[in-house]
């Protein structure tokens, strides 16, 4: 994705939306929202029974007779895993799948650019699943979008194996019958960070009446006529609505962030309007 | 069934005309999309690879077609006992081991449970009504589906070949809850297992039978299995190793059992061990036999004309790798430190004496620059007080009496089993560096850890001529802490043998953690993927086995798991019965009674409902064209 100069547009003005540590290094590069054990401090509180005896102010205990407890920031691995979800529902639209490769190669290049090790791990059904590297991010611009293996699946069968303590992110259309709870909870399990990057289509976004057509899901082969009147595009929202807010409180529960882009608007308006506002990017 | 007038069925004729109807009426244009579910509609499955597109099955043709059938089946006359009842069941078989065991008969054919389960479910399936379909789900840790769901009847029996009841106890009410959901409203449930589910402790469905086809057992059983080689320091690179077994009769009678321990010997076996052992009612015995260093690995079994499970008679074991620690001592020749450390060090195990260079342990004095000694990260490092063994310091240092209250830090391995009852601790000294208390008395650091040293270093601020810390059981705990703490920081497994579900844990070099290559796990059912890391875990390990590890082609672990579980090998308590379910189910399907003009009636009503229906159904497509 080096050579697509909107991605490489991007790199140069955003970053991470997480905040950097005054000291680099293979472990640590980044902080996390919680608190933890880093080395950086962040504020001081009073002891209750059950905290760490190893954050105790022993020098502050013996001025003031007060047990007070150092809290520091959380370190998070700079370990990016992201998943790229290459199943046939994303070429629904052209621009889907663009969007979405653009994604990836933006996210590793940002990781890699913070010495950290970047993996874009495209779902696909061949199993193991490769691990692509800051190296060969190239490949992605030509990666076919053909899995007829879904996200939720793949999790559940354990085949997608995650490292632990890493900054995972997820780019998906999350077009299938899932649970969001369960596959939220699967996603943040020993994450540093998640972040999820829903990828709709203009129209999968909002609908227009079509009248009658056959619908032909692209990855199950499943098909029906339907009349695509105002009464069907109600439903049809509703239900895309029930999901997204699934998603969002899943991700709520989980400290995840959660968004969702729509795929005609180009990788610069997402990253301005959308992943900056959703605190994943911000402005170098 | 017959019908009193067969040329009403000529007017079946009429379903192949509306068929082609449809084939030439005109299609909807394709539109692709991605959620198909979120649109609400019902689907109709596309064979992929297909050139002719069929016939497009909608509401109006199918419509059409009960439409005709019913009309020609009125005509026809049917006479008609009973109407086909199909049914969906969905069978839950118990996975834990025990459904393993042999029924043990005099002289008679012996059969496992699970084999008499087989038996039962395939009558059972053989009487379901034609056109039935059958869901199979395996208890477990996760519940398996082995079947289905909805898989044709003549398959079902065939595809248990796959069932293999091996688990340890475990929770079956998710394996319910997944069988309620696929039941759905009209499903029927069956609970297939070998003792009947107690109604105190489980909640079964109330539309879930339940059968038990077991039967009380006599069980012998391994609980236990230990390897564990000689600690003596002077037998370098040998010494004999000793197994440890716990036997078990968990039979209501007297059992006489044959104990053999074998080791792998070429493309044969080798026999290390052979015993003939009685065992009462009950009794446990702890079993104890020394075997040589070198064999690698042990297959253990235990065989009695009283054992019904063999699972838990056969213990594998894997030789405990030696995992030395080198100790340098760096403390003044004539000093109570020295002498202390090595009173302690001799009662401990697996360490051997080296330089200071080469150590993977170092217990030094404290001294100027001892904090800047150490660069390397995999080293350990006990620095001795005093701090600062001048004159003036330690005139002005602390002694701290027996009735002095200490906080440990109790969550840190280092201080497991540390208590610090009537210790004198003397010669406290302020300190100068950064550290992590880890034994404090007042605002007084007595155990630390320091910080920004890259070796894990702690220092006990103590001058050990004025304490009796060292005289106190303490002080060889915290050293052997000390060892053991350093001996798990090193490469390799802590362990070769463990129990099934329990996790297995291993630390990999630094160079052979790196990278973001997956490990590869092999044994049990199938090759798994295991993510790479200074600290490699493995969890979940539900079949008995040898187990490998594997970074592409090297070797990096091998360890073995063992069936050990109690309350799965009592076999004694197994009882044979039936539980009916308490709520019925709607069966799938019609029913109609004997005289036909009543079918007459209702076929003459349905062909006016499906006819209303499918102008209904035709309205909107009229008014869109």
């Amino acid at each position: 994705m080096r050579s697509d100069a909107e991605v490489r547009r991007a790199a140069d003005t955003y970053q991470f939306g997480l905040l950097r540590v005054p000291a680099s290094g293979r472990a640590g590069e980044l902080l996390g929202r919680g608190t933890g054990s880093s080395l950086e401090f962040q504020e001081y509180r009073e002891y209750t029974p059950g905290d760490d005896i190893r954050h105790l102010d022993w020098a502050a205990y013996g001025r003031s007779d007060m047990l007070m407890v150092r809290l520091y920031r959380e370190e998070i691995s700079p370990r990016t895993e992201i998943l790229l979800d290459t199943s046939l529902s994303m070429t629904v639209a052209p621009t889907k799948p663009l969007l979405a490769r653009q994604l990836a190669g933006l996210f590793a290049l940002l990781s890699g650019g913070l010495g950290g090790s970047p993996a874009v791990i495209p779902l696909t059904e061949q199993l193991p699943l490769e691990r692509i590297g800051l190296d060969q991010v190239d490949r992605l611009s030509e990666w076919p979008f053909t899995s007829r293996s879904t996200l939720a699946e793949l999790m559940a069968d354990g085949n997608i194996p995650l490292k632990p303590r890493s900054i995972r992110i997820v780019i998906s259309d999350f077009l299938f019958p899932l649970d969001p709870d369960t596959l939220v909870k699967q996603l943040a399990s020993d994450a540093s960070t998640l972040w999820i990057v829903q990828v709709l289509g203009a129209w999968e976004a909002d609908p227009t009446p079509l009248g009658g057509r056959r619908l032909v899901d692209n990855e199950t082969s499943s098909e029906a006529d339907l009349l695509i009147n105002q009464a069907a595009i109600d439903d049809y929202l509703e239900r895309l609505h029930r999901l997204q807010r699934g998603l969002v409180r899943a991700c709520r529960r989980a400290e995840a962030s959660f968004v969702t882009v729509q795929a005609e608007a180009g990788l610069e308006q997402v990253c301005r309007d959308d992943l900056c506002a959703a605190g994943m990017l911000r402005v170098t | 069934m017959s019908f009193a007038n067969p040329w009403g069925l000529l007017a079946l004729t009429a379903l192949p005309v509306i068929a082609v109807i449809h084939l030439f009426h005109r299609r909807y244009p394709r539109l692709e999309v991605s959620g198909l579910h979120l649109w609400g509609v019902a689907q109709m499955t596309h064979t992929p690879g297909r050139r002719r597109e069929r016939l497009p099955v909608t509401t109006s043709l199918v419509l059409e077609l009960l439409a005709a059938l019913v009309l020609s089946l009125a005509l026809a006359r049917p006479q008609i006992d009973s109407v086909n009842r199909s049914v969906h069941l969905v069978v839950v078989l118990d996975g834990s081991a025990s459904m393993s065991s042999r029924r043990l008969t005099a002289g008679g054919r012996v059969k496992t449970f699970r084999e008499l389960a087989v038996e039962r479910l395939d009558r059972r399936i053989r009487d379901l009504p034609q056109g039935s379909v059958v869901t199979m789900i395996e208890t477990g840790r996760r519940p398996t589906l082995i079947f289905g769901p909805q898989g044709r009847m003549v398959e079902a029996i065939g595809s248990l070949e796959k069932w293999d009841p091996q688990a340890v106890g475990h929770d079956v009410q998710p394996a319910w809850n997944l069988a309620d959901q696929l039941a759905g409203e009209t499903g029927q449930l069956l609970y297939l297992t070998d003792t009947l589910p107690d109604p105190e402790r489980l909640n079964l469905p109330t539309e879930m039978e339940a059968v038990s086809i077991g039967e009380p057992q006599p069980n012998l059983a391994i609980t236990a299995a230990r390897w564990m080689m000689s600690t003596r320091r002077d037998a370098p690179g040998g010494g004999d190793g000793t197994v440890h077994l716990r036997l078990l009769n968990l039979g209501r009678a007297p059992a006489t059992a044959r104990l053999t321990a074998t080791t792998p010997d070429g493309d044969g076996s080798r026999t290390v061990l052979k015993r003939s052992i009685k065992l009462d009612s009950g009794a446990v015995l702890p079993f104890e036999a020394v075997v040589p260093a070198g064999l690698g690995q042990l297959d253990i079994r235990l065989d009695s004309d009283r054992d019904a499970l063999e699972l838990d008679s056969r213990v594998r074991l894997i030789e405990p790798i030696r995992r030395s620690v080198r100790v340098a001592v760096s403390l003044p020749a004539e000093s109570v430190g020295r002498q202390q450390v090595g009173r302690a060090l001799v009662a401990l195990a697996d360490w051997t004496p080296s330089g200071v260079a080469d150590a993977d342990l170092v217990i030094a004095a404290a001294g100027p620059g001892e904090s800047e000694a150490d660069s390397r990260s995999d080293r350990w490092r006990l620095v001795i007080g005093p701090v600062d063994s001048s004159e003036a310091a330690r005139k002005q240092a602390v002694d701290l009496s027996d009735r002095s209250v200490y906080v440990l830090e109790k969550r840190h391995p280092l201080l497991e089993g540390v208590v610090l009852d009537g210790v004198i601790w003397g010669g406290v000294q302020e300190l100068d560096f950064e550290f992590t208390p880890l034994i404090t008395s007042g605002s007084r650091p007595l155990l630390v850890q320091g910080l920004g040293t890259a070796a894990n270093r702690f220092v006990l601020n103590i001058d050990l001529a004025r304490s009796n810390f060292t005289d106190t059981p303490d002080w060889p705990i915290l050293v052997s802490n000390l060892l053991e703490e350093c001996r798990d920081a090193r490469p390799g497994l802590r362990r070769v043998n463990y129990r099934v579900t329990e996790d297995v844990r291993f630390r990999l070099g630094e160079r052979a953690a790196e990278g973001d290559d997956l490990l590869r796990l092999e044994g049990g059912n199938r090759p798994r993927q295991v993510a790479r890391g200074r600290l490699v875990e493995i969890t979940g390990l539900a079949r008995p086995g040898l187990y490998t590890v594997h970074d592409d082609d090297r070797q990096l672990a091998r360890f073995a798991v063992n069936f050990q579980d109690v309350d799965e090998s009592t076999l004694v308590t197994l009882v044979a019965g039936d539980r009916p379910a308490v709520v019925g189910v709607e069966r799938v399907g019609f029913a109609a009674d004997s005289p036909y003009t009543w079918l007459i009636l209702l076929a003459i009503l349905v062909v006016i409902g499906l006819a209303l229906g499918d102008w209904q159904v035709l309205r909107p497509q009229l008014k869109t064209t």
